[in-house]
Formats: structure tokens, C-alpha cells, sequence
């Protein structure tokens, strides 16, 4: 059967509208440079800087933490431990690395990012508080991603861009955010996890 | 279990409490509360689930909940009578009890250290909580300690308090204080002076409780919680039946609508569906009070026991019984999860 490229026009204008359908409702990406800048803050292990790039409301296995007093606890015992991106790659050493020439941070320690949806609670436990945390303060443009580490290999809930985490409050009409500009945000962690890439 | 026809339910009742929490016109004390002083961090978790950083007259309703930073304190005042000052790392509650069919406000310190002056203002008199203890003030001045494995210290600097935990109460006066250890009830008082109180002292011991008998803290910690599920357990099914009742007259209602007409109809609401509609409503407000008081246990408090085991275990300086912690924290997880999630909604977390 031949077909004219009238025939064409519908089954492409959709075919476009769907991709632009789908492009707009898309989340922002997780690129690799944005694993490698999260890859050097953890190693870095700058306490201050990993508080000011977490959540303000953050998820630690199966329970959620509202106080920057405990995700600051959280992370210096985390870097007290030597907990490090494995291999311990800096950024500049990334080019460089033996078991991935030319590759990233990123694609050597950081399994590919999933957009985070409706079961994804379900790495951190099926009770009512991963459930109701992801509902409640997971942003959309995230994603789980699993990190290889000296302490084993964690899943992470990593948010894309500068996301206004919490509100508009009824009163104030602010939100949350973390209190730099530091990005990716870490949303939550659990861990160490058995390896095989996020769900 | 729940049916999918009781959670819907749930979540429209749910819906409605907060509604009638947010549009209060009933202040929690004589007068509205707010934030009068803050320096540092400092965020209110509204009773509609927002998160936001508090400032100069943020408003503090039933419900709400007050979190200050490492660098944080706060000064919450109604009108120009009571004032509640949170000292850093602290997380107060601001509730709504019903007591014999009348709202009484609960003032509950979750974790930290804050100090309430307080003047019995036209029979105004809150209850001071924490999570362990239940306090009666009198025209009082008291600081209260909120530990991180679920002690309690409170120290009076005016006035007379009734500390109850456990069935036992212990009445201080001026200059006393009591320790209330996780789970226990409180031991004996003591003489104290305002100036000798520092937390951060008293809460290392708590810590170290805790890092070197984790389990043994996860145990005490549990019997508070069974504590909060117990009072739960005999509010719910009083809320249960009471519900049963009012939407059977409701359907009466209606019934009498369809044949007899609308003012026997309204005559019918006024005697009969009016009554067990407050009566729904209070008791519900009390389902609410001790559901959301478990959630507040498990984040602050269990949450803060399981931190310490985590990180424990990561830097290689947790105990042998890991395991044996962990299934225990599950199986504490898993009874709040079945007495108390019921009745709360993702705005809670």
C-alpha cells in the first residue's frame, strides 16, 4: 500500500503533540554532572554543605526526621564513619578513572536515575510513614538513584534543580527550602541496601 | 481492617477536623496565640500539614507545631497573660483535649526545653504535657526538659504543678522538680533552683542511656507509646459507635423528611441528630488528640532512639543486638501503624 504524505499528516501531528505533551509535563532531568557535584559534596564531606543540600523534611529509612538538629547528626556521624562515594572519585579525578576512562563520577558510582512514583515508598518501608512522606514531600522532579559507598551501597531520593520543598503555609505563604542553593537535594536515604539498581 | 468505605470516611471526617481546627474561632487559651519573638530558625508545622518558617505574629492554633533550630528560640504569648519560651532544638505542641465535654488546650513539650508562665486567667488552665507526663499548672512558672529517650524533667519556679505518670501523681511547689524516666512514673522531687537547670546536660545522660542499652531505651520508650495507644484504644470505638448512632439518625432524618415534612424533620435534628453531632465531633477531637500524640512519639522521640542506632551501627559502634533492636523497632512501628495511622492523614506526617 503506498501512502502520500498527506496520509502522514494526522499520525504525525499527533505523534508531535504527544511529544510535546510529553515534554511538558516531563520533570526536570537528573544529569550525570548533577550526580558528579552531588558525588563531590558527600566527598568533600563538608557537614554544613550536606545539611544545606538535604530536605528540610527528610526520610532516613522508614522514619522522617523534621529537625535540621538530626539530619546534621545524621551526616556528621555519616562523615565521621568515612562515609565516601566509592571509588572516592573527586570531580577532577572523574577523567581519569581507570575502570571507566572518560567517564563520570556518576556513571561509574551511581546507578541510573528512576523518577520517583506511586511505589517507591516501598524501598523505605510500606508503613503509613514512607507512604505519607512521599506523598507529602517527595517533589516531582525526583528521582531514586542507588550510590556505591565505603559503608555499602545506598538508595537515595534525589530532587532535581531548587525545588520549594514544603507550603505555601495558610499565613505566610513562604516554604521550606534548604537554606543554600545547593543542588541536587537529598530527600532521604536508606541503607546499606542489597545492590541491583533502583526499583 | 479498614474497608475502603470506612477510610474514605475517615479522610472526610479527618478533612472536616482540620477545617474546624483552622477556622476556630474558640482561641486555645482566652485569647489567640502567637509568635511574639523568635531569633534563629524556627518553623510551625500547621495543623493543615504546612511547613513554613514562623515570624514576628505567626499565628499558633490547636494543632500546630513549633520546631526551633540549633540557633533557634522562640517566644509564643496569648495575650498578654501566658508565654511559652522554646529554647533551641525544642518542638512544642499546641493540642485541644475534650474534658468532660468542655476543649481544654494541652501544651505539650515533644523534645527540648521550655518554660511557661502562665496566670489562671478566668478558669483558663492548660494541661502541660510532654510525652511521658501529664501536668496540672496552677498560676505557675515551670520549665520543662522533654529528653531525647522520652524522660521528663519538670522544675517549678512558682506556683504548684501535679505531675501525673504511671497512676502517680507528685504535687511540686516552688523550687521542686521531678524526674519522670521513660516509661516510669515519677520519682521522687527535689530541690532545685531556676538558674542550676541546663538541658544539654541533663539530655547527654539521656543519650548515653541510650547508646549504651539502646534496646533497653526502645523498650521504654514503647510502654509510653502503649501508654498513648491504650488511651487511643478507648476513644476509638466510643468515636465508632457514636458515628454509628448519628448516621442512623441522620437516615431517620430523612425518613421523617420523606413522611412527615420538614418541620418535624428539624424538630428531629434539634432533639435527636444535633446531640450526637457535638458529641461525634468532641469525641473525634479526642481520637485525633491521641492519634496525633502517637505520631508526635514516633517521629520525635522513636524516630530519635532509631537515629542513634543507625548511625550506630554505621560507624561500627552499635551493640551486638542490632537485629535484635531492629525487630523490636518493628514491631513497635507496627502498632502504631495499626492502632494510630487509621486515624491520621499524609497532612500529618
Amino acid at each position: 500500500m503506498k501512502f502520500g504524505i498527506r496520509n502522514l499528516t494526522l499520525p504525525l501531528a499527533a505523534a508531535g503533540a504527544l511529544l510535546v505533551a510529553s515534554c511538558a509535563t516531563a520533570p526536570p532531568a537528573l544529569h550525570d554532572s548533577d550526580l558528579d557535584r552531588l558525588a563531590n559534596r558527600i566527598n568533600t564531606a563538608d557537614v554544613a554543605q550536606l545539611v544545606n543540600g538535604s530536605a528540610p523534611v527528610f526520610l532516613l529509612d522508614s522514619e522522617v526526621y523534621h529537625r535540621t538538629s538530626d539530619i546534621e547528626y545524621l551526616w556528621q556521624k555519616l562523615v565521621a564513619a568515612g562515609f565516601k562515594v566509592k571509588p572516592p572519585f573527586t570531580q577532577a579525578d572523574a577523567g581519569n578513572s581507570a575502570s571507566a576512562p572518560g567517564s563520570s563520577v556518576a556513571a561509574v558510582a551511581f546507578s541510573a536515575p528512576v523518577p520517583v512514583s506511586a511505589n517507591s515508598y516501598s524501598s523505605f518501608g510500606d508503613g503509613f510513614q514512607p507512604k505519607g512522606f512521599f506523598e507529602r514531600y517527595v517533589p516531582a522532579n525526583s528521582y531514586l538513584v542507588d550510590v556505591a559507598t565505603t559503608l555499602g551501597t545506598f538508595r537515595l531520593i534525589v530532587a532535581a534543580g531548587h525545588p520549594s520543598f514544603i507550603g505555601p503555609d495558610r499565613y505566610s505563604n513562604k516554604t521550606v527550602t534548604p537554606s543554600s542553593q545547593e543542588s541536587p537535594v537529598i530527600v532521604g536515604m536508606t541503607g546499606p541496601i542489597d545492590t541491583g539498581g533502583a526499583k | 481492617m479498614r474497608t475502603a468505605a470506612s477510610a474514605c470516611r475517615m479522610r472526610l471526617l479527618i478533612a472536616a477536623a482540620l477545617l474546624l481546627t483552622a477556622c476556630a474561632a474558640l482561641p486555645v487559651f482566652g485569647q489567640e496565640a502567637q509568635v511574639v519573638y523568635l531569633q534563629g530558625t524556627v518553623n510551625i508545622k500547621s495543623a493543615s500539614g504546612a511547613l513554613a518558617p514562623a515570624d514576628f505574629g505567626s499565628p499558633v492554633n490547636p494543632g500546630d507545631t513549633v520546631i526551633t533550630g540549633r540557633d533557634g528560640t522562640a517566644q509564643v504569648q496569648e495575650g498578654n497573660v501566658n508565654t511559652i519560651t522554646l529554647s533551641p532544638n525544642s518542638v512544642f505542641t499546641l493540642q485541644r483535649q475534650i474534658v468532660d465535654q468542655k476543649p481544654q488546650p494541652v501544651l505539650t513539650t515533644v523534645l527540648g526545653s521550655i518554660t511557661f508562665k502562665l496566670q489562671r486567667v478566668g478558669g483558663f488552665e492548660p494541661g502541660i504535657a510532654t510525652m511521658s507526663t501529664l501536668a496540672g499548672a496552677r498560676g505557675t512558672e515551670l520549665t520543662v526538659f522533654a529528653g531525647s529517650d522520652g524522660s521528663t524533667l519538670i522544675a517549678v519556679a512558682s506556683g504548684v504543678v501535679d505531675v501525673q505518670s504511671q497512676g502517680r501523681t507528685v504535687s511540686l511547689n516552688q523550687d521542686e522538680a521531678v524526674q519522670v524516666n521513660a516509661g516510669m512514673p515519677p520519682g521522687e522531687k527535689f530541690k532545685i533552683l531556676h538558674g542550676q537547670l541546663n538541658f544539654s546536660e541533663w539530655n547527654q545522660g539521656r543519650e548515653e542511656a541510650i547508646a549504651s542499652n539502646p534496646i533497653a531505651a526502645l523498650d521504654a520508650a514503647s510502654r509510653q507509646l502503649d501508654d498513648i495507644i491504650t488511651s487511643l484504644e478507648k476513644v476509638a470505638p466510643q468515636y465508632e459507635e457514636l458515628h454509628a448512632k448519628l448516621l442512623a439518625a441522620r437516615a431517620k432524618q430523612k425518613e421523617i423528611l420523606d413522611k412527615q415534612g420538614k418541620d418535624a424533620a428539624t424538630e428531629f435534628y434539634k432533639s435527636d441528630v444535633n446531640p450526637l453531632e457535638v458529641q461525634t465531633s468532641n469525641t473525634f477531637l479526642n481520637v485525633r488528640y491521641w492519634s496525633l500524640s502517637a505520631l508526635s512519639f514516633r517521629q520525635f522521640v522513636l524516630g530519635g532512639i532509631y537515629l542513634r542506632e543507625k548511625t550506630a551501627q554505621l560507624t561500627g559502634t552499635a551493640t551486638d543486638d542490632h537485629q535484635a533492636f531492629l525487630a523490636r523497632f518493628r514491631s513497635i512501628t507496627e502498632s502504631f501503624d495499626r492502632m494510630a495511622a487509621q486515624y491520621l492523614s499524609k497532612l500529618d506526617v
